[in-house]
């Protein structure tokens, strides 16, 4: 299974109990040639009245990088920190990276964990799965 | 048989002999086996810790009913009781956010 189809099948497999529960809504946009975005809406009781939504993008070497994490515009086009839950571990809108605005979360099975934050614990693919690690950051929004 | 012609009285509750039947939802495959009454929860949180591949690492999740924390410890018997389960109930292994 390559990257692309690795990464769809784990974006198309969600279980249907977490959606509901949490009504995370996924939309799966595959339609370039060296990324896969996976869009997910996240609120909870941290943040009330508000929600977000989570960009994961895939591209070739997700499986060892990451994910890579940004919160986007209700439009799903533009990233930036202002579409970011305000900062509190794990959520690090506002992170510097060698001089470099580089928004993270620090969680495992996340680009900013294993390849800015902690690049010496390599990502582990059966203990990083989408699902453990949307559901630890549902956690976390919901405080 | 009493005096009565009834039954002797014991303290028993209804479904005190009774196996219970625990649904765990992980986030690899669910969990899904009758229990003794009898028995302390630790058991189906273990069963269900190796569901997800976590064996050793326990501190890295919690058994919840209601996204609230059970105490593995107590007797599934004493929870059943206490939150009023029937005959079957649904708990969630939830993985707890590892923040480094």
């Amino acid at each position: 299974m390559n990257w692309r189809e690795a990464a769809r099948a784990e974006a198309t497999s969600l279980k249907p109990y977490y959606l509901k529960k949490y009504g995370w809504n996924p939309h799966l946009v595959d339609d370039a040639d060296d990324v896969l975005d996976l869009f997910v809406h996240l609120s909870g009781r941290r943040f009330p009245d508000k929600s977000y939504i989570l960009r994961l993008r895939y591209q070739s070497d997700w499986q060892e990088a990451g994910r890579r994490e940004s919160f986007v515009d209700p439009e799903m086009v533009e990233a930036g920190p202002e579409f970011w839950p305000p900062e509190g571990a794990p959520l690090n809108p506002n992170y510097m990276h060698n001089g470099v605005l580089t928004p993270v979360i620090c969680l495992r099975g996340i680009f900013g964990f294993h390849s800015v934050l902690h690049t010496d614990r390599p990502m582990e693919i059966d203990d990083t799965s989408l699902l453990r690690f949307l559901v630890e950051l549902q956690k976390v929004m919901d405080g | 048989m009493n005096d009565q012609g009834t039954a002797p009285s014991t303290d028993r509750k209804p479904h005190e002999d009774k196996d219970i039947q625990i649904i765990v939802v992980t986030t690899a495959d669910d969990l899904d086996d009758s229990f003794n009454r009898n028995l302390p929860m630790h058991v189906v949180f273990e069963k269900a810790l190796k569901l997800v591949g976590g064996q050793g690492q326990a501190d890295q999740f919690a058994l919840e009913y209601g996204n609230e924390p059970l105490d593995i410890a107590r007797k599934i018997g004493d929870l059943a009781d206490e939150l009023g389960w029937d005959d079957r109930v649904e708990l969630e292994l939830v993985p707890k956010p590892v923040v480094v």
